[in-house]
C-alpha cells in the first residue's frame, strides 16, 4: 500500500468519531421532535383548517358560462382549441417545444391520442338519443369533408366571437352548417350533467382518468378566469400558490420564478427552457459536493462560525 | 471436523458482516455526539424526520376511508388538514436543515453520498407533494393538472407520467413515491450514522499525530481527505 | 361538501414587488424559516458550556 493510498484510509477512518465526545440522547431527541411537531400539526389544523375549492363540474361550467361551452366545442369542431392544435402526446397537429436541437416533445411521441372534435363533442353527442335534430346535425357532420367541416366552425367561432358575450342568440344568419345545433347540444349536455360521464367511460365500467374532460374544461375560458382571480395563473407566480389565504408550495419559487421573466415569460418554448435550466440547476444542487468554487463557498460565506463557536 | 466457526462463504455470513461493517453497532445509536455537535441547527435534521412521520401516519388515516371521504367528513377534512401542515412543517424544516448543512458543507470528509441523498429525497418530496395537489379531486387538482400537462409534455414525459389521469397521480402519490422517499431517507440516516457528524472546517481531533494525513488546504470536495490544519483556539 | 371554515379561507392578500408576486401567506412561511434559521444559528445550545466533555479513546475501526 502507497504512502497516499495509506494517507487516504487513514483519513477514511479518522472521523467525527475520533473528537471529543459529550452525552447527547438522540433517542430522546427524536421524542421531543415528534411531540413538538405533532402539537404544531394539530394547533395549525385546528386554527387554519384546509382549503377544499369545490371541483368545477362540466355542468357547473355550462351554467355558469354557458357560451364559453358553446365557443369551446366550436373550436374543438374548427381544430382551433388548444388541446386540437396541441401536438404530441395528443394529436400531430405542432411540432411541439424543444430544447435546443432536442425535439424533446416529438419524441415522447403521440402516446395519448385525442382527437378533439370527435372524442371532446362529436362522441359524447353520439350518445344523445331522441333529439331528432342533433341526429341530423351529426349525420350532415359526418358525411362532410374535412375542409367543409372547419369552414363551417371556422365561420361559427367568428360570428361567436363578433357578438357580446359570444352569445349565440345574437349571432347573425351564416353557413354554419350543423355546428350550432352541435356546439348548443354539447351545452345542454354538459349541462345535464352527463357529459362527464360521456368522456371518461371510454367503454368501461371504471373510471380513474380525467385526460378528456380536463382537456375540454382547460380548452374553455371559464376555468381560467377562476384560477386568475385566485392569484393561480401561471404568470401570476401561481405555481406557489393556493386558494384563499392558505400557503401554497413555497419550495416552487425557483421553478415559477422563470416563467416571470425575459426571455421565458415571452418565449412559446418555455415551458421546455424552464424544464431544461431547472433540470441543470437541480443536478448542481445534487452534486454541490464535486463542483468547484461552490463547494468552498461555505467556507468562505463564514456562517459556520456562528454554528461552530468553539473548535473542539 | 465441524465447526462452530461462521463459514466465510454463506451468503448470510458476508450479509451480516457487510451490514455489520456499514454501520458498525456502536454507531447506530450512539448515546454520546462530538462535542462540536452543540447548535439548535442540527435539531432540523430530527424535526423534518419527525414531520415526515406525521405526513406519512396522515395519508395513511386519509386513505382509510378512500379518495374522497375528506370532502364530505369533518373528521376527513380535520385529518386532510394535519396532512397539509405537517407537509409545510416538513418542508420548513427540510430546507432549513438544507440550509444549515449547507453553511457547514456537510458533503466533507466522504460524506457526498450522504448530501446527495437528502437532495434527491428533497426533490422527490417535492414532487410527493405536486401529486398530492393532483390527488385532491377538487379545484386546485383540476388547475394544476392542466397547468403541469404542459411542462411535462414539452419535455416529452407527459404521456408516460399523465398528470390528467386522476387514477394513476393517486397511485403515485400513496405509493410509489412515499416509498421512494422512505428508502431515500433511510439511506440518508444509515449513511449520516455511518460517517457521524460533520467536523468544523480544519479541525483535527486533539492528542493525534496527524502529520501523516496532511492533506491540501482549501479541499472542500466530499473525496479528499479533511484539510488539516493546526487546532484553531 | 365540507368547506374550509379556517381563519385562512378568506379573500387571499398578495404583495407586488415589481415581477415579484407572492400570497402573504407563503411570504410568512418562508420569513418564519430564516427566523428559525437565524435562531437556530444564534441561540445557544442549552448545556453547551457547563457539559462535561469527555475524551474518548480514539478508536482507529
Amino acid at each position: 500500500m502507497s504512502a497516499t493510498a495509506r494517507s487516504r484510509r487513514s483519513k477514511a477512518t479518522r472521523d467525527a468519531h475520533l473528537f471529543p465526545t459529550r452525552p447527547y440522547d438522540l433517542v430522546k431527541e427524536f421524542v421531543v421532535a415528534m411531540l413538538v411537531v405533532g402539537i404544531l400539526t394539530v394547533l395549525l389544523a385546528v386554527v387554519f383548517s384546509s382549503p377544499d375549492r369545490k371541483a368545477v363540474t362540466l355542468a357547473a361550467w355550462a351554467k355558469a358560462a354557458p357560451n364559453d361551452v358553446v365557443a369551446t366545442a366550436t373550436a374543438e369542431l374548427a381544430g382551433t382549441s388548444t388541446s386540437a392544435g396541441y401536438g404530441p402526446p395528443y394529436n400531430h397537429a405542432a411540432p411541439g417545444q424543444n430544447l435546443g436541437p432536442l425535439r424533446l416533445q416529438r419524441l415522447g411521441g403521440v402516446r395519448i391520442p385525442i382527437d378533439s372534435a370527435n372524442d371532446l363533442v362529436i362522441s359524447p353527442l353520439s350518445a344523445v338519443t331522441g333529439d331528432a335534430a342533433l341526429s341530423v346535425a351529426l349525420r350532415t357532420w359526418r358525411s362532410a369533408s374535412d375542409v367543409q367541416r372547419t369552414t363551417w366552425a371556422g365561420h361559427y367561432a367568428d360570428a361567436l366571437a363578433a357578438v357580446a358575450d359570444g352569445d349565440p342568440a345574437k349571432v347573425a344568419a351564416g353557413t354554419y352548417g350543423p355546428v350550432p345545433i352541435l356546439a348548443n347540444r354539447l351545452m345542454s349536455l354538459a349541462r345535464s350533467g352527463s357529459l362527464e360521464g360521456l368522456l371518461t367511460s371510454g367503454g368501461t365500467f371504471y373510471s380513474s382518468d380525467e385526460t378528456k374532460p380536463l382537456l375540454l374544461l382547460t380548452d374553455g375560458t371559464y376555468l381560467e378566469e377562476q384560477a386568475r382571480a385566485d392569484h393561480l395563473g401561471g404568470d401570476q407566480w401561481g405555481m406557489m400558490n393556493e386558494t384563499g389565504n392558505y400557503p401554497g408550495q413555497p419550495w416552487m419559487w425557483l421553478y415559477t420564478f422563470w416563467y416571470q421573466v425575459k426571455p421565458f415569460s415571452t418565449s412559446t418554448n418555455a415551458d421546455a427552457l424552464v424544464w431544461g435550466l431547472m433540470a441543470a440547476l437541480t443536478l448542481i444542487f445534487t452534486f454541490v459536493p464535486f463542483v468547484p468554487g461552490l463547494r468552498s463557498l461555505p467556507r468562505h460565506l463564514g456562517v459556520h462560525r456562528l454554528i461552530w463557536r468553539q473548535r473542539p | 471436523m465441524t465447526t462452530n466457526q461462521p463459514d466465510p462463504r454463506s451468503w448470510t455470513v458476508r450479509l451480516r458482516t457487510r451490514l455489520a461493517r456499514t454501520v458498525p453497532a456502536g454507531q447506530l445509536l450512539p448515546d454520546r455526539q462530538p462535542a462540536y455537535v452543540r447548535s439548535w441547527i442540527y435539531v432540523f435534521g430530527v424535526a423534518s424526520l419527525a414531520a415526515f412521520v406525521y405526513v406519512i401516519a396522515s395519508g395513511l388515516v386519509l386513505s382509510l376511508k378512500g379518495s374522497a371521504w375528506w370532502h364530505t367528513s369533518s373528521a376527513g377534512h380535520f385529518v386532510n388538514s394535519t396532512h397539509l401542515w405537517s407537509v409545510e412543517l416538513f418542508f420548513m424544516f427540510m430546507v432549513i436543515h438544507l440550509w444549515g448543512k449547507f453553511f457547514m458543507a456537510a458533503w466533507r470528509g466522504r460524506r457526498a453520498l450522504t448530501w446527495i441523498t437528502g437532495a434527491v429525497a428533497f426533490i422527490g418530496s417535492v414532487g410527493t407533494a405536486f401529486t398530492g395537489y393532483l390527488s385532491q379531486s377538487n379545484f386546485d387538482s383540476q388547475w394544476t393538472a392542466g397547468q403541469a400537462k404542459d411542462g411535462l409534455n414539452a419535455v416529452g414525459i407527459g404521456s408516460v407520467f399523465n398528470v390528467l389521469n386522476t387514477g394513476q397521480m393517486l397511485l403515485w402519490h400513496v405509493m410509489l413515491l412515499p416509498l421512494v422517499l422512505g428508502v431515500l431517507i433511510v439511506l440518508h440516516i444509515v449513511l449520516v450514522r455511518r460517517h457521524g457528524v460533520v467536523p468544523p472546517f480544519d479541525a483535527i481531533p486533539p492528542d493525534r499525530d496527524h502529520a501523516e494525513v496532511t492533506g491540501p488546504p482549501g479541499a472542500d470536495d466530499a473525496l479528499s481527505p479533511e484539510p488539516v490544519a493546526p487546532v484553531l483556539r | 361538501m365540507i368547506t374550509a371554515g379556517g381563519l385562512l379561507s378568506g379573500h387571499a392578500h398578495f404583495l407586488h414587488w415589481g415581477v415579484v408576486q407572492i400570497s402573504l401567506a407563503n411570504l410568512l412561511v418562508i420569513v418564519m424559516m430564516a427566523v428559525l434559521f437565524l435562531l437556530a444559528v444564534i441561540i445557544p445550545f442549552p448545556h453547551a458550556q457547563h457539559s462535561a466533555v469527555e475524551q474518548e479513546q480514539a478508536d482507529d475501526h
